[in-house]
């Protein structure tokens, strides 16, 4: 506020005018980049197929919400969608519960082999292979004959949590340890501790954790093409998604394929709506923490 | 603070999601870290008990009919699959013991099929395809048609029973109803307003008339050619690859007399493939296209030519993408300067393979017979445009739809289409290992990139011919030399 | 003496296997899925294996890792990756920087802005891959349309074609990583004093110098940071390549990753292609190989620019 007094009160106000014009130009034009893609998809979406392929208004002449019925029931998406969000509420719950043990343990225990799992963690963080670990993952999923159900692709999304574990485990550590202490002094376990004391403490951090593992399970494409490739009923929304582009017909309907991508974000864009200052205050914890 | 109402939304959320989901525990979601250990440990034991349950649910396997076998059918034809989905729903609808379930993949068949054979759980039958019939033949995972078929059926089929194509060592692996070649198809309609009066018969006409028609019809959108060519090896499979057998008289660069493969033979046809999709000819963005959108524009009326099957095209524009019929035509695949020396393989298609390690492998036989190879379904099969029958039998009975009987280069013609033998690469796909990329994607950096012919298909021969012999000397691969071959009268052994 | 060391032995043990309980469902999830991929495709470097049947697995030795050497397409993808690697950071990072400056404060016009920008990081890059495809291809693409339509050009642009496709996939990557740079950006400057800032202000110096010398200095540390995780982000980006281009046309959006990846997973239909697990292993360890170094080499140079600080 300060700033702009000044601003104002200085001989070049033209100057500061024209330099805010510019700022604004810029911010609108990279607020247009960023969501033309998704607005074209959700109102496309509502278009006909000629409308789409031949180039009409922006707007459709009238809304078919048909798409949507053609996309779930004809290309089956009801089953996909299931599919999605079981994943994503399944990776969700993992994931926040095996970090957040791992995380507490790691910050409040000395124990044999601690160092030696950090370092593993840690190397684990930045040796990456890549979509390719997934073919030995699914094979040991198939010794286990897990392959022919979502838990394969849910253990698999939810994977080792090593940045989680971290962020947890720094989260802890500013817990002051006194709580403990002084819990353990009433005679409280270390189960006790953990449940009635910092779990509660680190609801903020787990928050964190639940958003973006929710984010990744649900659009993450690649683990759900191969880990779902025995069985295709099982596949999540994105595989579904691009898989239209070689399904019977739709090669030919873009509507249906825009109905399918647009039942594939709408559900993110919620939790967004909801909670997108989370996932950005999460975003910069994560990064300045990691 | 803030972090509750995080944790709040995300229960929020979630409970939606488990409610959405008609899941039975929500318990799960109240308390996602659990109470105390022990409590954890249960809640994560139901978590996963109530996710079986639910992709139980998921599986279309209905099961309170617990008492049927059920048969698994596995397709990537996207052409025919509404109308064998029909067959099987009827054949599902009458069957008293059998429930027969027909997945249809896309692009990923051949991994799918893959992956399950490495994990034997491949479907009990699966439709034929080349690589995945070549791939795993050597493991025996293909049962012998023989051991169940009786007199009348092998009567019925005779004529395409070909020894070395699918009968091998007196066993009989699939029985091919269709056949398909590729051909050259175009607009009518377009080559009319620019004024050609006849289909190509040289590759070099092609690109005249690709030129033509792109520089009258740009304005319009229209353009003179365009391929699928998103994928090279999908894309030169059913044009130059296929050409280049009746122009040279080797089978994807492999010649058969010699014993070897020699690559030369393309360098004329990558030139003129790399003036074909310049930008003055082909229709821009066909480096991205797949088969399916090409043909889309097609039937729009945008493309004047482009190669493709002669099964699956009638098919596609009478159902799957409306196309007046008398707009368009096949004619034989133009050569260099419309010279032939050798015939073009035809394609068996519409052939079924059958798990032999499946556990019912009798009953996956029955539903085979009984579903694939009644007459109604191959009369109807061919009726309905969906691939050109090559069974002596439904020809004389069937009543084709039109495009078969007026569209004269869409049938099998015996003076150009023949079987042909298996290069090395595809008899023993798995025992053959060549470094680099292949020949398709050489292809590709000639006519899309700068590479040097020459060298280019020199280097081809050098790594291919390295590749095979060491195939041969590892025992993974053996030795395919028909000294006496004759690419017009071809034999395959 | 003994009888104590003997409880204490008996306490640490029971500390210790308190603390395993606690680790164990995510040590279970640790081990098999990231421990146990490296150590198999560690093991797989010197088989040749086409994954049918045990008795195909060969050992060769160091043959596949004598052969990525050899592999000139490999090495054309890695530098393909480094392309899409830095074409993607040299755009996003003034973008990112010049957003966050902008929009630094807190104002609720600014968060519904940073909100925006920030909404392509939550989505599905495979889902917008299919969707930047409809608006980018050539016959029949949105964006092609409106170009026209607005008479900026007279013939469609072949945007995935050779000479395009890689500065679409950059540009469709930035889409997706503009709002996080942002945000680590805005992280950034709002941890620089705003007394630095005002004392700057005070003496004189205009908005463009503030920049250059007071919070561009001082946001060294999270600038490293924001390269680290683009460099290590770029070699790891696959699915947004596989559903716009497939890596086409002629390799021009050839990436490492899905080089690696097309070898335990061949992608086409119609060409009899094998899978090379030995090989795509070897493959994948260079590659993760490469990426460390370049992450190593890169500590190394920024440490050395902090010495001459």
């Amino acid at each position: 506020m300060k700033d702009k007094k000044k601003k104002k009160s200085s001989p070049f106000k033209w100057k500061v005018m024209v330099v805010q014009i510019l700022k604004t130009i810029f911010v609108t034009v990279a607020v247009i980049f960023t969501i033309y893609p998704v607005i074209y998809t959700i109102v496309g979406s509502f278009k006909t197929n000629a409308e789409l392929t031949l180039g009409a208004d922006f707007w459709p002449s009238s809304w078919q919400v048909e798409n949507y019925y053609r996309a779930f029931v004809e290309a089956d998406f009801l089953r996909y969608s299931l599919n999605s969000l079981i994943v994503a509420a399944s990776v969700t719950t993992l994931a926040m519960m095996t970090s957040s043990l791992s995380g507490f343990i790691l910050a409040r225990r000395n124990f044999w082999g601690k160092k030696l799992l950090i370092s593993l963690y840690l190397s684990m963080m930045f040796v990456s292979l890549g979509a390719i670990k997934l073919y030995p993952i699914y094979q040991m999923m198939r010794s286990l004959n897990l392959h022919k159900s979502l838990i394969a692709l849910i253990l698999t999304l939810t994977g080792g949590q090593a940045a989680n574990v971290f962020l947890v485990m720094g989260f802890t550590r500013s817990i002051p340890t006194q709580l403990d202490e002084a819990a353990i002094i009433d005679g409280c376990s270390i189960f006790q501790v953990y449940y009635r004391i910092i779990l509660p403490l680190s609801k903020p951090i787990l928050g964190v954790v639940a958003l973006f593992a929710f984010r990744n399970a649900w659009n993450d494409y690649i683990a759900g093409l191969i880990m779902t490739i025995g069985a295709p009923q099982l596949k999540p929304l994105t595989v579904a998604v691009v898989q239209l582009k070689y399904s019977v017909n739709a090669a030919a309907e873009w509507h249906i394929m825009l109905a399918g991508a647009a039942i594939a974000i709408i559900p993110i864009l919620l939790v967004y709506s909801f909670a997108s200052r989370h996932f950005i205050s999460g975003l910069t914890a994560g990064a300045l923490k990691g | 603070m803030k972090s509750k109402s995080v944790l709040s939304a995300v229960a929020m959320v979630m409970c939606v999601i488990f409610l959405f989901g008609g899941c039975a525990n929500k318990g799960n979601v109240d308390k996602p870290t659990g109470t105390t250990e022990s409590g954890k440990s249960e809640t994560k034991g139901e978590n996963k008990e109530a996710k079986t349950e639910e992709t139980k649910k998921d599986e279309p396997k209905p099961e309170n009919k617990n008492e049927k076998t059920i048969i698994n059918i596995w397709t990537k034809d996207r052409h025919d699959a509404k109308y064998v989905q029909a067959k099987v729903d009827e054949y599902n609808q009458k069957s008293q013991d059998v429930e027969v379930v027909y997945t249809l993949y896309t692009d990923n068949y051949q991994q799918a099929a893959d992956l399950a054979a490495q994990n034997g759980e491949l479907p009990d039958i699966l439709v034929f395809q080349n690589n995945v019939f070549d791939k795993h033949f050597g493991q025996g995972q293909w049962a012998d048609l023989y051991q169940f078929m009786d007199e009348d059926m092998k009567k019925y089929f005779a004529d395409v029973i070909i020894p070395g194509l699918n009968e091998l060592d007196g066993k009989l692996y699939f029985i091919p109803t269709t056949g398909t070649a590729c051909r050259l198809f175009y607009n009518k309609e377009i080559f009319e307003r620019v004024g050609i009066k006849e289909p190509p018969k040289t590759l070099e006409e092609v690109l005249e008339y690709s030129r033509k028609i792109t520089t009258e019809l740009k304005g319009e959108g229209i353009y003179g050619f365009a391929g699928n060519m998103k994928s090279a090896s999908s894309a030169l499979n059913r044009s130059m690859v296929v050409g280049l057998q009746r122009e040279t008289g080797t089978v994807s660069g492999y010649n058969f007399k010699e014993g070897k493969y020699d690559f030369s033979g393309w360098k004329d046809q990558l030139l003129l493939w790399k003036q074909l999709l310049a930008e003055d000819s082909a229709m821009p963005g066909c480096e991205s296209l797949d088969i399916d959108p090409l043909r889309t524009q097609f039937a729009a009326g945008k493309i004047g030519m482009y190669f493709s099957y002669s099964h699956a095209e009638p098919g596609v524009y009478a159902n799957q993408f409306p196309m007046d019929s008398a707009k368009w035509d096949a004619v034989p695949i133009p050569t260099t300067g419309g010279k032939v020396i050798g015939k073009q393989n035809f394609g068996a298609t519409s052939a079924y393979i059958l798990n032999a390690k499946s556990p019912n492998l009798e009953t996956a036989f029955r539903v085979y017979k009984e579903l694939f190879t009644s007459e109604e379904y191959l009369t109807g099969y061919y009726e309905g445009g969906y691939g050109v029958s090559i069974i002596p039998a439904i020809i004389e009975k069937a009543n084709p739809s039109e495009d078969y009987k007026n569209k004269k280069w869409l049938r099998i013609h015996p003076e150009m289409d023949a079987i042909l033998p298996k290069a090395p690469h595809a008899a023993f796909a798995a025992g053959i290992v060549v470094e680099g990329e292949n020949m398709y994607k050489i292809a590709e950096s000639v006519y899309y990139g700068d590479a040097d012919v020459d060298a280019a298909l020199a280097d081809l021969n050098e790594r291919y011919n390295k590749a095979y012999q060491e195939a041969i000397k590892n025992r993974t691969g053996y030795e395919i030399k028909i000294p006496n071959y004759d690419p017009m009268n071809p034999t395959l052994k | 003496m003994k009888f104590y060391a003997n409880r204490l032995k008996k306490k640490e043990i029971k500390k210790n296997f308190e603390a395993y309980i606690f680790l164990i469902p995510n040590l279970i999830l640790f081990m098999s899925c990231s421990l146990y991929p490296v150590l198999w495709a560690l093991k797989y470097v010197f088989y040749q294996y086409g994954g049918y049947g045990a008795a195909e697995i060969r050992f060769v030795g160091l043959e596949n890792l004598a052969r990525v050497f050899r592999d000139k397409v490999y090495w054309q993808s890695i530098m393909r990756t480094f392309t899409y690697g830095f074409g993607k950071v040299l755009i996003i990072i003034p973008l990112a920087f010049l957003l966050a400056y902008i929009l630094k404060e807190r104002k609720k016009i600014n968060t519904l802005a940073q909100s925006t920008i920030f909404l392509p990081t939550i989505m599905s890059s495979a889902v917008m891959g299919l969707v930047f495809y409809l608006l980018f291809n050539a016959y029949n693409g949105e964006i092609n349309k409106i170009l026209m339509n607005s008479g900026l050009i007279h013939q469609p642009i072949n945007w995935l074609g050779k000479n395009h496709a890689m500065k679409t996939l950059i540009m469709t990557a930035v889409w997706g990583g503009l709002g996080n740079y942002m945000v680590y950006f805005i992280a950034g400057i709002q941890q620089v004093s705003t007394e630095a800032i005002d004392s700057a202000r005070i003496d004189g110096a205009n908005e463009t110098k503030t920049i250059w010398y007071i919070i561009l200095p001082m946001l060294g540390p999270i600038l490293k940071i924001i390269l680290m995780l683009a460099i290590t982000s770029a070699f790891n980006d696959i699915s947004n390549v596989m559903v716009l281009t497939e890596g086409g046309p002629n390799n021009a959006t050839m990436v490492a990753s899905l080089y690696n990846y097309r070898y335990f997973f061949p992608v086409s239909t119609t060409e009899s292609t094998v899978p090379q697990y030995g090989y795509g292993a070897a493959l994948s360890v260079v590659t993760a190989c490469v990426a460390g170094l370049v992450t190593v080499l890169y500590l190394k140079v920024s440490r050395k620019l902090d010495d001459i600080y």
